[in-house]
Parts: C-alpha cells; sequence; structure tokens
C-alpha cells in the first residue's frame, strides 16, 4: 500500500486531535493557579482532559488525574491503531506493550509488598482484557515463583524466569530492566516489517531514544549502582543509533569523567551541560531531546509515520507536563521553578 | 400428498415404568413430544373419571417436572475420560437400545469402580513420562552436543580453586558476552545448540562466584543444574541418562500393560455401561416435558392419526398404563407432511418459506409440478438437463432432498430439451419436437403467460379451499383471492384477452356486470359476511375508514392481477435468454475461426450458462412461487412436526 493512502487518513485525524492539546496560555493558567484544587477543576472544566475526570469527588487526587491522563492515552492508541492494518497495527501494538508491561510493573510491585492484585487492577493503565497474559490467572498468585509460573507461555515468561528465586529487594530492579529491555526489543523487530521508509524514521526515533537511555543508565550506574562493569554494559539496551556496542563498553568500563567528556562531544551533549545539576536534570532533558524531534516531524508533515508516532509522544509528554505542574504546586515550588521541570519550553521562561 | 391428521396422546402411567415407556416411544419415532406440564396446566390433559383411574387424577394435583441431575452429568463427564484414558471409541450410531435400563446408582457405583481402578495406573505414567520429559530435556540441553570433555563432573565439583556452571544464553545476550570475552575471568565453552537458545559451559575460580552469578544473571543465564546422581564425564552421563530413559520407558509400558489388561477386561461392560449412561441422559433430557407425581408419571405428544394402533400397540406391553387419544384439543397441532418419493424434494421448497398450517392444504405437489414446469420452460436443453440429472444423483448422497430437486428438474430441463431440440446449446443436432424459441419469439411469450394464467387460477382455488378449511367466508367468499377474486379475475381476461385476439369470450355487457358483481362484493366483504354470519353490527368501529380502505384495495387487486399475470412472461424471456446466450458464445467460437476455439467457446458457455444462468432460473421460478403464487393461497405459519428420538436433539 502506498503511504499516501496509508496516512492520509490517520494524519488528517490525528492533526484534529493534536488541537485539542493544551495550549501555552492553558499552561500558563494551570501554573498560576493558586491550588491544586483549582488545578484540576480548570483541568476539568476547560479542557479536552476533563471528560475523563467527571467522577473526581474531590479535587485533590493527583495519582488519579495521571491514571485517567494515561488511560486517555491509551485510548488514542486504540483508535489510531484501528486505522492501520498488517505489520503497521503490529508495530503500534508494539508500541502500546510498554503500557502492558507498565502494569506487569505494577502487579509485580504489589506482589512484592504483599499487596492483593485485586487493588492493583484499579489502577492499572490497560484495560485487562487487553493483556496478553491472564490477569485473572495472576491474580491468584500467591508467591513470586507461582506468579512467573502463571505468565507461562506469554513474551514475559522467558525474561523473568531466571529471577524467580531472588530476593525482592533485588528483584524488582532486574525485573524491570528486563522488562525494559523486552519492550525495546520487541519494537526493533516489529519496526523491521514497515516498508523501507518508514523503517528508516522509526529506527532513528527509536535509536535516538535508545542511545539516550543507555547514557543515563551507564551514568548513573557509574555514579550510583556499585554494578560491575559487565553487569553495566550487558543490561543496556542493543539497536542505538549513533553509540554502538562497543562506545557502550567505553563508557562502562571508563568513569564518570570520561562520559561526560564523550557524550559532550556528540549531539546528546545537553544532557551532561553543568548549567544545572545533571543528576536532577538528566530525565528531563531526555525528555526534552525526543520532544524536539517529534515537534519537528509534526512542523515537516510528511505523509509518513512520523506524525502518528509523534503525536502518541507528544501526548506522553503533555500529560507529564500537566502531572509535574500539579506536582510542583503541591510541594510549593514557584511559576519560574516550575517552568524548569517541564519538558516544553514557555513562553517567557528565558529559555 | 397431504397434511396428516393429528392427535394428541396423553398418557399416565406408573412412576418407575417412565424410563422403559419413553424408551418404546423414542424407538418408533412418532411422537412429537410437548410439556406435559403445560397441558394439564391448560386443562387439555382430559380423562374420564371412573374408579380405576381416580386415584391418578387425584395425584394430577401434586405434580412438578423433572429437575436435571446433576450428579449424573458428572459421571458422564467421568465415563467419557474412562473412554479417552483407555483409549477406547465407541461409535455413538452403535448404541444398544434394547438393553433394558439399569437404575442410575448402578451404573454411578459401577463406572466410579472401575474409574479408581485405572486411577492409580493413570496416575503412574503420568509421572514417569514426567521424569522422561525431564530427562529428555536435560539431554537436550545439557550434553547432547559435546565431544571431546574427557574430565568428570565428578572431578569437576571437587575443584578447590574453581567452580563450574552450566546453562542457556539467548542470541542477543550471547553476542554480548562475545564482545566482552576480555574482560570475563572465566572459560566458555559452547557444548550444544537446544530449542531454548545455545547451551555454555562456563569454568571460573571460585572466588569470583559473586561476580560471575551477577555477570550471568545480567544476560539471563538460565541455569542448567546437573543432579546429583550424574558425576561421570559427559559420555558417561550420557550413556546413563539413556539407561534411566530405557528403564523408565520399560515402566511406562508395564502400566499400560496394566491399563491395556483393564481394558481388555471391562471393555464390554464400559460400552454396555457408556450406552447406559448416554441413554440415561438423553432420557433425563427428554423427560423434562414428562411431569410426574409421587405415584405417575404423565405424557402429553402429538401423533399422527395413523399411527394410534401402533402406538396403543407399544403402550400395552407396560402394567397399568392409562391412554387417551384426543383429536379436538385448543392447540394447534404440528404439520406431518406426507408425499410421496417424487414429491419429497420439494417439501424442502415450501418448508423453505414455511411449514404448512395443519389445517391447510399441502402445497408440495403443485409447487413440484408448476416449479418443474416453469423450469423446463426456461431451462430446456437435453443436455444440460442430463448434467443436472447426474449432479443431483452424486449430490444427493449428501444432501438428499437438494440433490432429489436437482434431479427433477434435470428431467424436466431433458423433456423440454427435445420439445425445443437443444442439446448443450447447439440447436441443429436433433428437430424440435414442438418448436425452437429463438424462431418463435412471440409464441413461446404467450404460452409463458397462458401457462402463468393456469397456474394462478389453480392456485385460486387453493386458495378458496383453504379459505374453506379455516372457515373463513369473508376471505374465501368475497376476498381478493376468494371466489369474488377469481370471478373478477375471469371476466377481465375474457374481457381485455377477448379483444386483444380479436374473438369474443363473453358478451362485453354481461362481462361487465359480472365483474362489477365481483367489485362490489370485495368492497363490502365485511358487512355481507356478517349477514351470512348473522353477525352485528355490520362493520367494525370505523365505517369510513373500512371503506376508503376498501376502496384502495380494489387498485392494488387490479395491479396484482395484472402485474401476476404479465410476471409469467418472465417464464418465456427466459427460455430466450437461455439460447441467446448460447448464440453468443457460438459466435465468440466462430470469430476464432477454428473448430477447437468453437469447442472452447461452447465448454466455457455450457459451463457459464449451467452455473450462473441456472442460478437465475433457480431463483426466478422461487420468486414466482413465493411471491406471485403463495401470497395467494399459503400462508405458511405452522409449526413442523418433529417426533422426538433417541438419536437427535
Amino acid at each position: 500500500m502506498g503511504n499516501e493512502r496509508r496516512f492520509s487518513a490517520i494524519n488528517t485525524k490525528i492533526r484534529v486531535m493534536r488541537s485539542r492539546f493544551l495550549k501555552d496560555d492553558d499552561y500558563m493558567i494551570l501554573m498560576e493557579k493558586e491550588k491544586v484544587d483549582d488545578q484540576i477543576k480548570y483541568l476539568k472544566e476547560s479542557t479536552v482532559y476533563g471528560e475523563h475526570l467527571q467522577d473526581m469527588e474531590t479535587l485533590d487526587d493527583i495519582q488519579y488525574v495521571e491514571l485517567q491522563l494515561d488511560r486517555f492515552l491509551v485510548m488514542q492508541f486504540k483508535k489510531i491503531v484501528k486505522y492501520f492494518s498488517d505489520d503497521y497495527e503490529k508495530l503500534f501494538k508494539a508500541l502500546m506493550f510498554r503500557y502492558e508491561t507498565e502494569d506487569l510493573k505494577l502487579y509485580l510491585r504489589a506482589l512484592a509488598r504483599g499487596e492483593d492484585l485485586e487493588k492493583s487492577v484499579k489502577i492499572s493503565v490497560v484495560r485487562s482484557a487487553y493483556y496478553s497474559f491472564s490477569y485473572d490467572k495472576i491474580k491468584t498468585a500467591k508467591s513470586l515463583d507461582d506468579f512467573i509460573e502463571k505468565l507461562k507461555g506469554t513474551k514475559f515468561y522467558d525474561v523473568l524466569y531466571p529471577y524467580r528465586h531472588e530476593a525482592y529487594s533485588r528483584l524488582l530492579f532486574y525485573m524491570e530492566m528486563n522488562l525494559d529491555r523486552l519492550y525495546f526489543s520487541h519494537l526493533s523487530e516489529a519496526a523491521q516489517k514497515l516498508s523501507k521508509g518508514d523503517r528508516e524514521i522509526f529506527n532513528e526515533l527509536l535509536g535516538e531514544n535508545i542511545d539516550l537511555l543507555n547514557i543515563e543508565w551507564i551514568y548513573r550506574g557509574l555514579k550510583f549502582y556499585s554494578l560491575l562493569p559487565e553487569e553495566l554494559i550487558n543490561y543496556t539496551l542493543p539497536n542505538g543509533r549513533y553509540f554502538e556496542y562497543k562506545d557502550l563498553k567505553d563508557l562502562c568500563y571508563g568513569d564518570i569523567e570520561h562520559l561526560k567528556e564523550v557524550v559532550s562531544g556528540t549531539k546528546y551533549k545537553e544532557l551532561v551541560n553543568e548549567d544545572q545539576d545533571i543528576d536532577l536534570y538528566m530525565e528531563i532533558r531526555i525528555q526534552r531531546h525526543l520532544y524536539d524531534k517529534f515537534k519537528n516531524s509534526f512542523t515537516r508533515g510528511k505523509m509518513d509515520i512520523s506524525i502518528s508516532i509523534a503525536y502518541i509522544h507528544l501526548l506522553e509528554f503533555e500529560i507529564r507536563d500537566i502531572i509535574s505542574i500539579l506536582e510542583a504546586k503541591k510541594y510549593g515550588l514557584s511559576y519560574f521553578e516550575t517552568k524548569d521541570y517541564l519538558v516544553r519550553t514557555i513562553k517567557g521562561s528565558g529559555e | 400428498m397431504s397434511v396428516e391428521k393429528m392427535t394428541m396422546m396423553n398418557i399416565i402411567g406408573k412412576v418407575d415404568e417412565v424410563d422403559g415407556v419413553l424408551k418404546d416411544l423414542l424407538k418408533t419415532k412418532k411422537v412429537d413430544l410437548v410439556s406435559a406440564l403445560k397441558q394439564i396446566e391448560e386443562n387439555n390433559f382430559l380423562f374420564d373419571v371412573s374408579d380405576e383411574n381416580v386415584d391418578r387424577l387425584i395425584d394430577l394435583n401434586y405434580i412438578t417436572s423433572y429437575e436435571k441431575d446433576e450428579q449424573f452429568e458428572e459421571i458422564v463427564k467421568k465415563g467419557e475420560e474412562l473412554e479417552s484414558i483407555l483409549n477406547l471409541e465407541f461409535d455413538k450410531a452403535a448404541i444398544d437400545t434394547e438393553a433394558p435400563m439399569m437404575k442410575k446408582e448402578e451404573i454411578i457405583s459401577e463406572i466410579d469402580q472401575i474409574y479408581q481402578e485405572v486411577q492409580e495406573p493413570k496416575a503412574m505414567i503420568h509421572a514417569l513420562e514426567k521424569e522422561v520429559n525431564y530427562l529428555e530435556n536435560f539431554h537436550a540441553n545439557s550434553f547432547k552436543e559435546v565431544q571431546d570433555f574427557p574430565v568428570t563432573i565428578g572431578e569437576l565439583r571437587n575443584m578447590e580453586y574453581f567452580s563450574f556452571k552450566m546453562g542457556i544464553l539467548s542470541k542477543e545476550d550471547r553476542y554480548k558476552l562475545k564482545k566482552n570475552y576480555e574482560n570475563i575471568l572465566a572459560i566458555l565453552l559452547h557444548t550444544g545448540t537446544s530449542v531454548d537458545g545455545e547451551v555454555y559451559f562456563v569454568l571460573y575460580p571460585t572466588k569470583l562466584e559473586e561476580e560471575m552469578k551477577r555477570i550471568l544473571r545480567s544476560l539471563n543465564f538460565r541455569e542448567i543444574i546437573i543432579p546429583k546422581e550424574f558425576s561421570g564425564t559427559p559420555q558417561e552421563i550420557r550413556e546413563k541418562l539413556e539407561r534411566n530413559k530405557e528403564r523408565l520407558h520399560s515402566e511406562i509400558k508395564g502400566q499400560q500393560n496394566i491399563l491395556e489388561e483393564i481394558k481388555l477386561r471391562y471393555k464390554d461392560r464400559i460400552k454396555h455401561l457408556m450406552d447406559q449412561l448416554w441413554l440415561t441422559s438423553r432420557l433425563d433430557e427428554i423427560k423434562r416435558k414428562v411431569a410426574i407425581s409421587k405415584k405417575y408419571f404423565y405424557l402429553s405428544g402429538w401423533i399422527a392419526e395413523s399411527d394410534v394402533s401402533e402406538l396403543k400397540m407399544v403402550l400395552d406391553g407396560h402394567e397399568d398404563m392409562l391412554s387417551m387419544f384426543k383429536d379436538d384439543t385448543s392447540e394447534k397441532p404440528p404439520t406431518k407432511l406426507k408425499n410421496n418419493w417424487f414429491f419429497e424434494p420439494f417439501q424442502w421448497l415450501v418448508n423453505l418459506y414455511g411449514t404448512p398450517a395443519y389445517n391447510e392444504l399441502d402445497p408440495t405437489p403443485f409447487v413440484g409440478l408448476s416449479y418443474m414446469l416453469f423450469w423446463g420452460i426456461m431451462f430446456g436443453d437435453l443436455g444440460q438437463g442430463a448434467v443436472l440429472v447426474l449432479g443431483g444423483i452424486w449430490l444427493g448422497k449428501k444432501m438428499k432432498l437438494f440433490g432429489g430437486l436437482l434431479t427433477r428438474l434435470g428431467i424436466s430441463s431433458m423433456i423440454f430439451g427435445t420439445l425445443y431440440g437443444a442439446v448443450f446449446g447447439i440447436e441443429t443436432l436433433i428437430p424440435a419436437l414442438w418448436m425452437k424459441p429463438f424462431e418463435n419469439i412471440n409464441d413461446i411469450l404467450m404460452v409463458a403467460i397462458f401457462t402463468g394464467i393456469g397456474i394462478l387460477l389453480v392456485s385460486y382455488v387453493y386458495g378458496i379451499i383453504n379459505a374453506y378449511k379455516r372457515h373463513d367466508i369473508e376471505e374465501g367468499l368475497f376476498g381478493k383471492e376468494g371466489v369474488a377474486g377469481v370471478i373478477l379475475y375471469l371476466m377481465l381476461l375474457a374481457i381485455v384477452g377477448g379483444s386483444l385476439l380479436g374473438i369474443q369470450i363473453i358478451p362485453m355487457p354481461i362481462g361487465i356486470a359480472i365483474a362489477v358483481l365481483a367489485l362490489l362484493g370485495i368492497v363490502f366483504r365485511l358487512p355481507l359476511t356478517h349477514i351470512i354470519e348473522k353477525k352485528r353490527p355490520l362493520h367494525g368501529d370505523d365505517v369510513g375508514g373500512y371503506y376508503v380502505e376498501s376502496i384502495f384495495s380494489l387498485i392494488e387487486t387490479f395491479l396484482a392481477m395484472l402485474s401476476g399475470t404479465i410476471s409469467f412472461i418472465r417464464v418465456g424471456a427466459f427460455a430466450l435468454t437461455h439460447v441467446g446466450l448460447f448464440l453468443a458464445f457460438e459466435t465468440i467460437g466462430h470469430m476464432s475461426g477454428t473448430t477447437m476455439g468453437t469447442i472452447v467457446a461452447m465448454v466455457v458457455g455450457n459451463i457459464f450458462v449451467l452455473g450462473l444462468e441456472g442460478l437465475i432460473v433457480f431463483i426466478q421460478g422461487m420468486r414466482l412461487q413465493y411471491y406471485e403464487l403463495f401470497s395467494r393461497y399459503y400462508k405458511g405459519d405452522g409449526q413442523e412436526f418433529t417426533p422426538v428420538s433417541l438419536e437427535n436433539n
């Protein structure tokens, strides 16, 4: 199928969907509100998200807002998936797989805390009917071993199986690392089936994303975790764009200073910019880098896969920013301090 | 060739006889059971009160229906499981219905007993198979491909400064490991490939145990634990594994022999029990329509009147049975059609539209004859008819009715093919006994119309008889499909047709006078009916509305008569199409200029005509039946007579 035919409907649809995003004015109004309650009230009454917040009785539950917005995101996903077929549909499903993975992490954490999984399903993002594993099966799991056994036959089983006898304290770390790895390998695999042009676009986006995550991982590993370099390199994600295995290995076996030096010589130099605290801002800088990239896709507006991929991520960043604004208000941050924690740049922030 | 006369059979018998009686009734396949409870509630379950049956009738006040026996369903499942464990497969069609029925408790306890007996060997086999599986898996995953490895595992285990592990790595992780060999303080040995990935043997200084563990874990290393009992070289271990496997296999064989023995010992018994199980559960299902009290059971069902004596005989075989056969109940009986072999396939066409009501004429013979006639006129071809006959015979093996239908249509095609002188679309092979449609276009169209008129008139007769059977004076005498309608139609034919053909069939003034009388009859049908039936008032509530509707329906009547008659022109038109299509293919063939080309064109043409035109003609014929004819005489709101039997559900 030609790209004109494949994307003309969905790209138009997405433009309409995107026009409902919050505007800079909305962000400013939100930040200027006195209390969290007022902010949520504004979201509820004056934005596209209001519809999904109607059930809220008290207006102070940030966690609930986040959950509803995430569910909204998954809903948008499902809408978009309907426009595709075959390998494109598979790619979007692979992207959605991430939310399933997130839910699975949620259950693992609940299990580690000895909580009832019934409680977690209430705050799960994806509806349990859409899981590739059976929620009804795992909810009765009594132990981790049992839990993993009940995932048998799913993609998750193999990656979690080696850790079934691990102590909970370390286990979550390993499992989460492996689930993320699974998601990315799943995604790379799905991307290979796209048409040539789209594959290149997607690989570029995915590759840079992987680079950024690897850099962050190695940086933190060197700085905070007492991991062996061998472990460090083994947990990196493959298929990066500019950082190949040997480059990553070089970082793993070096020290922090070496890493900063290497990274400042690349297009990711903003990550190790010493103007602001690196540790604190690394994550937000990663997101800003991706945000700019996705925004660019929209501006270019080509008839290819970039628009739909960008839409999903921009929506994700929007949700992240909204939640950041609410959290910032909760902890009493000022207008300007809040702006520093946003992915987007709002007019007049001086950046 | 008619709708069979039905009668309602009510039976009261002793409650412990119920299974036997039901079984015997089912075997006859002549009873359509209805809910006895409903019959009793609606006071249709009537008996004369006499000394001998007063007891039974009093019990009528304490009736209930049979409950589903869930415990029994479980035992059915158990029985099926038993069948599969012992690898028995019984043919459901070969169920022995003659054997006397066992009590449920007996079946349950016997099945349970055999079931218990197979449990031990079954569990053993399961456990042994699991072990074999484990061994095979271990074998495949560990030393399967190791060749030069002279060291024993025991020696490796005893090393003081070195430890070892064995396990599986995925492709991606192996790649990572390979690229980082220089930093890993261990010896890695690839020992084989398994379904799960590549198998590696890792030897490292014991001092580095912790680091090694962490590194391997970060690679998703799936460790294979070598059981303690294995301590030789891989070669020895492999041999030992083989020996163990053999031993396990022979143990499995032993257990299987035990099962085989049980199977041999109980095979016939199990077959008998399964038959009993199946019969009992089928009877249970049917029994939901039977009512019971403490001492008696009550059963109601429709039967054909011609079967009464046979069923009486069946019932006489049981003690203390009280039965009643009753023709006139308030309920509408189901319809059992009875047609000879020739018309039977057309029953399928009729039932597709609707089963005739009990008091309606069975239209099957009429449908059969008229449908064959239409088909023949439209699709007259000796060769293609023969193909249809053969196809029908072949199809008849799988779909009896449809195959039969096709055969009869084929015969009709052949007859008309002979009359038209057409074989596989070739018009020059045999002479026409009657005429060539394409050379006598007007004649064939006229034939079609006259045939249609004839058939329409017959359908009016059917309609009038049906109305008479329903005691429906309004429709029968004054309806537009009743006597008045027929008179009007005949007069119109005489006047219009006469003037078209230029002959006087009936003097114009008389014809018009009769037609007007018939029209008046139709307009005033309700008051006229009420006068005959001596009912008052003459009209319903809305007198004005009635006449408006009545007069408008006159227009509809005229239109229906006109369009209905002209509709039959299609029969002639399709006869022409049939020839015309062949002409087209023949022309294509001639254009190719070769004999081969002509043959190919004719073969393709025949396939095309037989498939596509055949389908169209089939549908057009059905359309004529359903819309032009059935609408005039047939309601088809009856319920089919479906006798219960042991086999069907």
